[in-house]
């Protein structure tokens, strides 16, 4: 594995980690301050399922030839179920002080749907795309 | 039959296009995120507005009428099935009247308004001018953001006030 792959995988593996874990549940901290409840909102899973993703981006990363698309693969299908269970958690904020009263409900509908199936599409071009670039290595050699 | 350098040129395009298609459809689903955010905010803060409400006393009943005026303030997405429920409702939850009306499209510009009746018995309203009990409007403000009539996203805002009299 050159360098330059090594400093993506790691930068790759960093970015998910941040934007899957740590950025909900400091996000909801923030919000929680402010007087916002989030009731649907489970910080174990997203720790766990961002954890889960994290772990396979790098994986995806270090594995390369077939095994390496099939992770990458992988990798986007668990992606697509965190994004699932990430966005059913933020459909409903409640603001409730002795002064007022407020809901946000939000059904993510049709662009749920959009999101999972854009994910699982990216995910299968972007393993093809890692198997021809393997394919293309192998004929170098030749 | 092709030559090791055709294969690894139609390859090199394979890899790379798939690639550049990928990261497309995650910028697409980047930017309508932001698209719908940004019209939400301004729907939020300049989107509806109560322009008209008064009270009028009949024999045996206060009668509130409520105006509120939508307006797609937003750039991108039409506003589908808003649904505007008003309800008046003491502390004990006992409701004494609801009205809702249902807008179907408003598209980007456009604007509607919607008028809300409610009616309260002239008991209860005296007993709420005394002060004796506490009235509560609640508002459920429920709409579709979407295109082309795709609803895409549903929006839902409940608020609850109290009615200061007395």
């Amino acid at each position: 594995m050159d360098k330059l792959s090594t400093t993506k995988t790691f930068l790759n593996t960093i970015i998910t980690f941040v934007s899957l874990v740590i950025a909900p549940v400091y996000g909801i901290a923030y919000i929680e301050s402010l007087g916002i409840y989030v009731p649907y909102f489970d910080q174990n899973t997203i720790i766990i399922l961002g954890s889960i993703v994290t772990a396979l981006t790098l994986l995806s990363g270090i594995t390369k030839k077939g095994a390496g698309a099939t992770m990458t693969f992988i990798k986007y299908l668990a992606s697509a179920y965190y994004s699932y269970r990430a966005m059913n958690m933020f459909t409903r904020f409640v603001l409730s002080t002795p002064e007022t009263y407020g809901e946000l409900i939000i059904d993510w509908g049709l662009w749920l749907a959009l999101v999972i199936a854009t994910t699982l599409v990216s995910g299968l071009l972007a393993s093809l795309g890692k198997l021809a670039e393997e394919e293309k290595k192998k004929e170098k050699k030749k | 039959m092709c030559s090791i350098s055709e294969v690894v040129f139609i390859m090199s395009i394979l890899s790379n296009s798939l690639k550049a298609l990928a990261i497309i459809l995650g910028l697409i689903l980047s930017a309508g995120s932001t698209l719908i955010a940004l019209d939400a905010q301004n729907l939020a803060k300049s989107g509806v507005k109560i322009v008209n409400q008064n009270s009028e006393t009949l024999a045996d009943e206060v009668v509130l009428t409520v105006e509120i005026e939508i307006d797609n303030t937003g750039y991108f997405f039409d506003i589908y099935g808003v649904n505007i429920t008003l309800l008046i409702m003491d502390n004990n939850d006992n409701i004494y009247d609801k009205d809702t009306e249902v807008i179907e499209h408003i598209p980007v510009g456009g604007s509607e308004t919607a008028t809300l009746s409610l009616s309260i018995p002239i008991d209860v309203a005296q007993e709420w001018q005394n002060g004796n009990i506490d009235l509560f409007a609640k508002l459920y403000f429920i709409f579709w953001f979407g295109k082309y009539d795709y609803r895409l996203i549903k929006f839902g805002i409940v608020g609850v006030s109290e009615l200061r009299g007395g």
